[in-house]
C-alpha cells in the first residue's frame, strides 16, 4: 500500500561538492540516485525548509524557520522581516503558487502574504493577518482560495473591488492544520483532530482521527491519507466512510501531490515514501536519508525535494550515467582500457588487478600474477585477445581453452600504454619509453624518436582512411605512411595541445585528436584546424573520444563527459556556426569523476547495443545515448538585477530603465535562466546593443559587467541555452540610456564661443530647420494617417470583403436552387450566418477606428464583451476577471487593435486547439503595465505546437510591435498565454 | 418612414395577457422584419411600429405599450432623446434599445435616459424575443461593459446624490462583480445569493441610475 520510492544515506555528513550518486541495490543497482544539497553555505536564509513549491516561471520558492528564499538553481535570493516590509513573520509554513500566478505564503503568526509581479503584499493588511498562522494554502477550481489558519478556514475570493478577501471563515476558533483540494467544490481540511469535508461551504463529513493528526493529502486517486503525530498512518475507507489504520507505524511529516498524480511523503525518520494504493514498486532500500524530512515537493521535471531538518535543501533525481566499481566486481575501481570481444563479453584491463570480464551482471576477474598492471586490451580481426602490461610483455588468450598467454620475450618493448589494430591486420602497440612498435605477420618494425617520432612517449594509436597510421605523443603528432615515411605535426601545424591523449576516426573518415589543454582537433582535407572554450567545448583537455548511433562524439574529459554534435562541430570548422553546442555530464547526472583520465588505449567504448564506456581510475561510467531526454523546452531567462556604480536597482518584470546620469561609470547587470534538470550548466550569449558588434560567450556566468560607456542608447540582451542546447533565442532584454555629460568643460566653453560666432548663423538655421521640422512634422503625420488608412483597407478587404463575396455567390445558389424540390434552406442560412458575421466584423473595424474609444477603459470593455460572446455557443466556460475600475489611459488605435487582435488569436487557440473545458480571462493593471492572461485547462501546450499554425508568432510579432511581450506558460494542467504592455 | 397605426384588433382584446409591443425604427426592411416576428409571436401583440420620433412619441404616449423597441440612431430626434422623453411620461413603461455596433458611449446615454437594455440588430430572433421576455419580467440584463460605465457614474455618488439614489453595498458589490466580467451565476455563487436575487439588485441600479440622472438634470437646472 505505501511503496517507499527511495531511501538513501548520505555517507558523508555534507559531502563538499554538495552531491553524490548513491548505488541502489547491489549488482544491478548500477543505476541509482542522484543527491545534491544546498544549505546556508550557498545562500539559502536558514537550515531547515518548511515549505517548497515552483512557480510557473520556474523559480523554485524555499520557506525556512528564518526566511524565504527564491531559488533559480544557483542562486538563492532571500526575503526576511528585515528587507521585506510585508513580511511580518520569518517562519514560513506554507507555500502555493495559484492559477494566476500569485504565490501564497502561509507564515507562523505572520498571517498570509503574496507575491506577484514581484511585489510582496500582506493579506489583509498587518492588522488583521497579524498573529494569525497560516499552516497551509489550497485553491479550487473556482479560483477561491482556502487557508489552513490557527483561527478556522478561510475562504478567501474576490470581493467587489476586485481585491482578495476572506468572504467566509469555516470551522471558526478552530486550529486547522491542513487543507487540501478534492473533487468539483469540495475541500478537506483538518484540525489536529478531525477531519471535514466541505462542499462549497457546507460541511458534508466528518471524520474523528485516530490520534492527533500530523497532516492529510489525497492521492491521485483521490483518495485521502491521515498522518498522525505520534506515528501511524490512516486511510479514509470508501465502504465505512471512516479512517482505518493501515498497521504502518512511521511518522510521516509532510505529504505532497505532484503534478502526475504521485503522492509523495517524507518521514521523521528520513524515509521519502511514494504513497499509492497497490504494492507495486516496493523496494526497501538498505539505506537512508538519515535526518527529519519535513517538507517534500516534486516538480516538473521529475526532480524531488526534501526540506531536512537542519540538513537543508535536498535534490534527488534518477541518474543518467550508470557506474560499474568493486560493487559490481572489479577488483580495482582503477579501470585503464576496455574491449567488447565477438561474444558480447566486455573486457576490462585494470591497474594492479589484471583482467576482468562482464558477464552481464557482474565482473569476473583472471588472475595473472605476473602482469597485475593491464594496461590495454583489444580483440583483434581473428577473434584473438590481446592485452598489454606495464611490466613489459604482451599477452594474449587462448579462444579453446580459455588460456591466457603471456609473453615475456625480449622481442618486445617495455611499458604498453595502447594498442591499435590497423587494417591490414598489423597490432600497434604505444610504449611508456620505446616509441611504437609494429608488429605484423612474421616481423615487427619499431619507430622512435630516433625514427623521426616527435617523442617516444606515445599514447594514442589511428588510422586515417588513406591507410597511414597516426601516433600521439606526449610532444606532438606523427602521421606514418605505409613505407615508413613520418610526418610530424605541432601546435604550430593547428594541433590543439602538444600531448596527444586521444585519436578516433569516425564513420565519414575523419580524425579526431584529443589533446591536454586547447581542445579539440580536426584532420581533414590535409589540414589541422582545432577548437576550445571559445567555441563553445566546456573543457578542454580530452582523453577519450566515442562516436555514438546519434551523430554525436563523445569527449572525455577530466572535467566531465561533452556530447558534440557531428555536424555542429563540422559547422564549426568550415565557419558556418561561431558555436558548437555542448552537452555536459558530469555529477548532476551520477558521473563520478575520475582522478585522472585512463591514459591508455583503447579506454572508450561503444557496445554493440549502442551504450558508450569509459574507463577512469574510479571506475568505468556507461551512458546509454538513447537515454539521454531530448527536451525542446529552452530556459526562461530573466534580468533580475541592474547594479549601476553598485547602486543596486530591482527591474523585475521591466523592460526599460530610467536614463542613467552621466558619468555613470560601472554597469552590472545580474540574469538567470531557469532550469531544474541541470541549473549550473545554463548557458548564456550576451550583448550590449549600442557597443557590442556581436553576441558574447558567457558560458556559465551569470553577470556581466560594463565600465566608462559612453553616452547614448543601450538595450542589453541576454540569451540562454540549456545543457540540451535549447536556446531561449528571445532571451531577455532591458533598454536604458547614458545621458550626456554636461560638464566637460572643454567642450563646453567651445561651444560658448562658437555660440557667439555663429550667433546669427544659429538664428538662420533655427528658422530653416523650424521649417523643415514643420514639414517633417507635416509628412510624419500624413505618414501615420496613411498607415492607419492602409490597415483599414487591409481589414475591410480580409474580413468584410470576403465575407461579402461568401454572401453574394450564396446568393446566387439560392436563387438557382430556389425551385428545386429540396429548396434553398442550407444556402440561406449559410447566408444569414455569413451576413452576421459581416455585422461583426464591421463592430470591431468601426471600434478600432472610432477615436473615442481610445482608452483603456474602453478597451477592457470590448474585450469583455468580445469573449463573452465567443464563448457564448460554446460548451467552453469563460470566466472573466477584470479590474471593475481601471486607470484613465489613452490607448492609440494601433496599440487597441493589434492587443485585441492578438487577445482573439489566443481566445481562438483555446476554442480550437486547447481541447479546454474552462477559460479564464484576466486583465489587470500592475505598476503602469497592461497584463492580460488568457488561461485554459486544456491539454496544455507542448513545444511542438510552437510551430503549428497557433499564431503564436502572430501575437508576439503584434505585441513586439506596441513594445511588449507575450509569455507562455504550458503544463499538463493547461496553457497560459500573457500579454504585458507597458503604459507608459 | 411613415409610421402606420396597427388597429387593436379584437384578437388583442380578448387575449390582454399579451405584451403589446411598439417599434420605433427607421429602416423600413428592419422594422417590417422586426413587426412580422413580434406579430407572429404568441406571447407579444404588435401595438404600432414607426419610422420617426415626432410621430412615435404622441403615438406611444396615447398607447402606452408595455414595451417599446427604440433605435438608437434615429434621422431628426433620436432614440436617446425619445426614450428620455417617453420615459419621464410613462415611467412604467420598459423601452429597450437596438444598435447596431456596440457603442457603449450611446448605449450608456440611453440607459442614464432610461431604457432597461439594449439589444444589438444581429441578434438571432430566437434571442431577441426571449430578451423581450426577460425586460417583462423584470429582468433588466446589463453587459461588463456597460456595467464598468456604470461603475464610474456612481463612483462619488455618496457625496453629491441624495440618500435615494445612492446604491447599497450590495449592489455595489454585484454591480463590481460584473464589471469585473463575472457572469450572473458566478456573482450568485460568490455573493451568496440567488439569480433571481442578481436580478433585482441590478433592475434596482438602473431605476437608480434613471432617477440619479434625473436628479441630475434637476440640480444642474437649479443651479443654473
Amino acid at each position: 500500500m505505501l511503496a517507499i520510492l527511495i531511501a538513501a544515506a548520505i555517507h558523508a555528513t555534507r559531502a563538499p561538492a554538495g552531491e553524490l550518486p548513491l548505488e541502489e541495490g547491489r549488482s544491478t543497482g548500477a543505476r541509482s540516485y542522484v543527491f545534491k544539497t544546498w544549505d546556508t553555505e550557498d545562500g539559502l536564509p536558514q537550515m531547515t525548509p518548511t515549505a517548497i513549491t515552483q512557480t510557473r516561471d520556474g523559480y523554485l520558492w524555499v520557506g525556512t524557520y528564518n526566511g524565504l528564499a527564491r531559488f533559480d538553481g544557483v542562486r538563492f535570493s532571500t526575503f526576511t522581516v528585515n528587507n521585506t516590509a510585508e513580511l511580518i513573520s520569518d517562519h514560513i509554513l506554507a507555500l502555493h503558487e495559484d492559477g494566476w500566478g500569485m504565490l501564497w505564503i502561509g507564515t507562523a503568526e505572520g498571517g498570509l502574504v503574496t507575491y506577484q509581479y514581484g511585489r510582496m503584499e500582506n493579506f489583509g493588511g498587518k492588522k488583521t493577518g497579524g498573529s494569525v498562522s497560516v499552516s497551509a494554502v489550497a485553491e479550487d477550481e473556482n479560483g477561491i482560495i482556502w487557508a489552513a489558519t490557527s483561527e478556522g478556514l478561510w475562504m478567501i475570493s474576490k470581493g467587489s473591488n476586485g481585491k482578495r478577501m476572506v468572504s467566509a471563515v469555516l470551522l471558526p476558533g478552530l486550529e486547522v492544520i491542513a487543507v487540501v483540494r478534492g473533487g468539483p467544490r469540495e475541500i478537506w481540511a483538518s484540525t489536529p483532530r478531525e477531519v471535514y469535508k466541505f462542499f462549497g461551504t457546507e460541511c458534508i463529513e466528518k471524520l474523528a482521527g485516530a490520534g492527533e493528526i500530523q497532516t492529510v493529502a489525497l492521492d491521485g486517486q483521490g483518495e485521502l491519507w491521515v498522518s498522525y503525530a505520534a506515528g501511524g498512518i490512516g486511510r479514509r475507507s470508501e465502504e465505512t466512510g471512516r479512517l482505518d489504520v493501515t498497521g504502518r507505524t512511521a511518522k510521516l511529516h509532510a505529504m505532497h501531490l505532484a503534478h502526475d498524480g504521485k503522492l509523495f511523503a517524507g518521514t521523521l525518520s528520513g524515509e521519502l515514501w511514494q504513497i499509492d494504493r497497490g504494492l507495486t514498486n516496493y523496494h526497501r532500500s538498505e539505506t537512508k536519508l538519515s535526518e527529519r524530512i519535513v517538507s517534500v515537493y516534486a516538480d516538473r521535471d521529475a526532480n524531488i525535494w526534501a526540506g531536512v531538518e537542519a540538513k537543508g535543501l535536498w535534490r534527488l533525481r534518477r541518474s543518467l550515467v550508470a557506474h560499474l566499481g568493486t560493487r559490481q566486481g572489479l577488483l580495482t575501481p582503477n579501470v585503464t582500457s576496455l574491449c567488447e570481444d565477438r561474444h558480447g563479453r566486455i573486457w576490462a584491463g585494470t591497474f594492479g588487478k589484471g583482467l576482468h570480464w562482464w558477464d552481464g551482471e557482474k565482473f569476473n576477474s583472471i588472475k595473472m600474477p605476473l602482469a597485475a598492471n593491464i594496461t590495454a586490451v583489444l580483440e583483434d580481426r581473428l577473434g584473438k585477445l590481446w592485452f598489454g602490461t606495464y611490466g613489459g610483455a604482451l599477452g594474449w588468450r587462448e579462444e579453446f581453452s580459455g588460456g591466457v598467454v603471456l609473453d615475456t620475450g625480449n622481442r618486445y618493448a617495455q611499458r604498453c600504454r595502447s594498442l591499435f589494430e590497423d587494417s591490414a591486420g598489423g597490432l600497434w602497440m604505444g610504449t611508456l619509453n620505446h616509441g611504437v612498435e609494429h608488429h605484423y605477420e612474421g616481423g615487427m618494425q619499431r619507430f622512435g624518436a630516433a625514427d623521426g617520432l616527435t617523442d617516444n612517449h606515445v599514447r594514442a594509436i589511428a588510422e586515417d582512411a588513406a591507410g597511414n597510421v597516426w601516433v600521439g605523443t606526449s610532444k606532438g603528432l606523427n602521421r606514418i605512411a605505409a613505407n615508413g615515411s613520418i610526418q610530424q605535426f605541432h601546435v604550430a601545424d593547428g594541433l590543439a595541445g602538444e600531448q596527444v591523449r586521444a585519436l578516433f576516426r569516425d564513420t565519414e573518415g575523419t580524425l579526431w585528436i584529443g589533446s591536454t589543454g586547447g581542445g579539440l582537433t580536426r584532420w581533414k582535407d590535409g589540414k589541422l584546424e582545432s577548437l576550445g572554450l571559445k567555441e563553445g567545448l566546456s573543457n578542454e583537455w580530452i582523453e577519450q573520444i566515442v562516436q555514438d548511433d546519434h551523430g554525436y562524439l563523445w569527449l572525455g574529459s577530466n572535467g566531465g563527459l561533452m556530447r558534440v554534435n557531428l555536424r555542429q562541430l563540422n559547422d564549426c570548422f568550415s565557419h558556418s556556426s561561431p558555436f558548437v553546442h555542448c552537452t555536459v555530464f558530469r555529477r548532476e547526472e551520477g558521473l563520478i569523476l575520475p582522478n585522472s583520465g585512463s591514459g591508455f588505449q583503447p579506454s572508450a567504448l561503444k557496445t554493440s547495443d549502442g551504450k558508450l564506456w569509459f574507463a577512469s581510475d574510479a571506475g568505468i561510467a556507461i551512458i546509454d545515448p538513447r537515454e539521454v531526454r531530448v527536451e525542446r523546452k529552452s530556459p526562461a531567462v530573466y534580468i533580475e538585477e541592474v547594479l549601476v556604480d553598485e547602486q543596486r536597482q530591482s527591474i523585475y518584470g521591466e523592460s526599460t530603465l530610467q536614463p542613467l546620469p552621466a558619468g555613470s561609470h560601472r554597469l552590472e547587470f545580474r540574469y538567470t535562466g531557469l532550469d531544474s534538470t541541470a541549473p549550473a550548466l545554463v548557458r548564456f550569449r550576451h550583448k550590449l546593443e549600442g557597443f557590442d558588434s556581436d553576441w558574447v560567450n558567457a558560458a556559465v556566468r551569470r553577470e556581466a559587467v560594463y565600465t566608462r560607456l559612453p553616452p547614448g542608447e543601450y538595450r542589453f540582451r541576454v540569451l540562454a541555452a540549456n545543457n540540451q542546447g535549447n536556446w531561449n533565442e528571445e532571451g531577455a532584454s532591458l533598454a536604458f540610456s547614458i545621458l550626456p555629460r554636461f560638464w566637460q568643460t572643454q567642450l563646453f566653453q567651445i561651444t560658448a564661443v562658437m555660440l557667439s560666432v555663429f550667433f546669427t548663423g544659429l538664428i538662420v538655421w533655427g528658422v530653416i530647420s523650424g521649417k523643415h521640422r514643420r514639414e517633417l512634422e507635416l509628412l510624419k503625420r500624413t505618414h501615420e494617417l496613411e498607415r492607419e488608412r492602409t490597415r483599414i483597407a487591409q481589414d475591410m478587404h480580409d474580413g468584410l470583403g470576403s465575407s461579402l463575396v461568401k454572401i453574394s455567390l450564396l446568393g446566387e445558389q439560392a436563387e438557382r436552387r430556389f425551385h428545386e424540390a429540396d429548396g434553398a434552406e442550407p444556402q440561406v442560412r449559410k447566408m444569414t450566418a455569413a451576413a452576421r458575421q459581416v455585422v461583426r466584423e464591421m463592430d470591431e473595424i468601426v471600434w478600432a477606428v472610432n477615436p473615442r474609444n481610445d482608452t483603456l477603459e474602453n478597451f477592457a470593455g470590448y474585450i469583455c464583451a468580445f469573449a463573452r460572446e465567443h464563448f457564448s455557443d460554446t460548451s467552453l466556460e469563460c470566466h472573466l476577471d477584470f479590474p471593475a475600475e481601471l486607470p484613465i489611459k489613452l490607448l492609440r488605435a494601433e496599440v487597441r487593435h493589434n492587443l485585441f487582435l492578438a487577445v482573439r488569436e489566443a481566445l481562438n487557440n483555446v476554442l480550437k486547439h486547447s481541447q479546454a473545458q474552462h477559460v479564464w480571462v484576466k486583465m489587470d493593471v500592475v505598476d503602469d503595465h497592461l497584463v492580460i492572461d488568457v488561461r485554459d485547462d486544456g491539454k496544455g501546450f507542448s513545444a511542438a505546437d510552437h510551430n503549428a499554425g497557433n499564431g503564436l508568432g502572430n501575437m508576439r510579432e503584434r505585441l513586439r510591435h506596441l513594445g511588449g511581450v507575450v509569455e507562455l506558460a504550458g503544463t499538463a494542467a493547461g496553457t497560459n498565454v500573457r500579454f504585458a504592455l507597458s503604459l507608459k | 418612414m411613415n409610421g402606420r397605426r396597427v388597429a387593436r384588433s379584437m384578437s388583442a382584446e380578448s387575449d390582454g395577457k399579451k405584451l403589446r409591443v411598439s417599434i420605433v425604427e427607421d429602416d423600413n426592411e428592419i422594422r417590417a422584419h422586426l413587426a412580422q416576428l413580434i406579430a407572429k409571436a404568441g406571447w407579444f401583440s404588435l401595438v404600432s411600429d414607426h419610422g420617426v420620433a415626432s410621430e412615435a412619441i404622441p403615438a406611444i404616449l396615447k398607447e402606452a405599450p408595455e414595451i417599446v423597441l427604440m433605435d438608437i440612431n434615429l434621422p431628426g430626434m433620436n432614440g436617446i432623446e425619445c426614450t428620455r422623453i417617453l420615459k419621464q411620461k410613462l415611467p412604467a413603461m420598459q423601452i429597450l434599445m437596438l444598435t447596431v455596433f456596440e457603442d457603449s458611449e450611446l448605449i450608456f446615454e440611453s440607459l442614464k435616459a432610461g431604457a432597461s437594455g439594449y439589444l444589438l440588430k444581429r441578434t438571432p430572433s430566437a434571442k431577441l424575443l426571449e430578451a423581450l421576455q426577460e425586460v417583462h419580467q423584470g429582468g433588466s440584463p446589463m453587459s461588463s461593459s456597460i456595467a464598468r460605465r456604470v461603475v464610474q457614474y456612481f463612483k462619488d455618488d455618496r457625496k453629491r446624490a441624495p440618500e435615494i439614489d445612492q446604491l447599497t453595498d450590495r449592489e455595489r458589490a454585484v454591480l463590481g462583480s460584473l464589471a469585473r466580467g463575472q457572469l450572473y451565476k458566478e456573482i450568485a455563487e460568490a455573493l451568496g445569493m440567488s439569480i433571481d436575487t442578481v436580478r433585482k439588485h441590478l433592475q434596482s441600479i438602473y431605476h437608480k441610475l434613471h432617477v440619479h440622472t434625473r436628479t441630475e438634470a434637476v440640480v444642474k437646472y437649479l443651479g443654473n
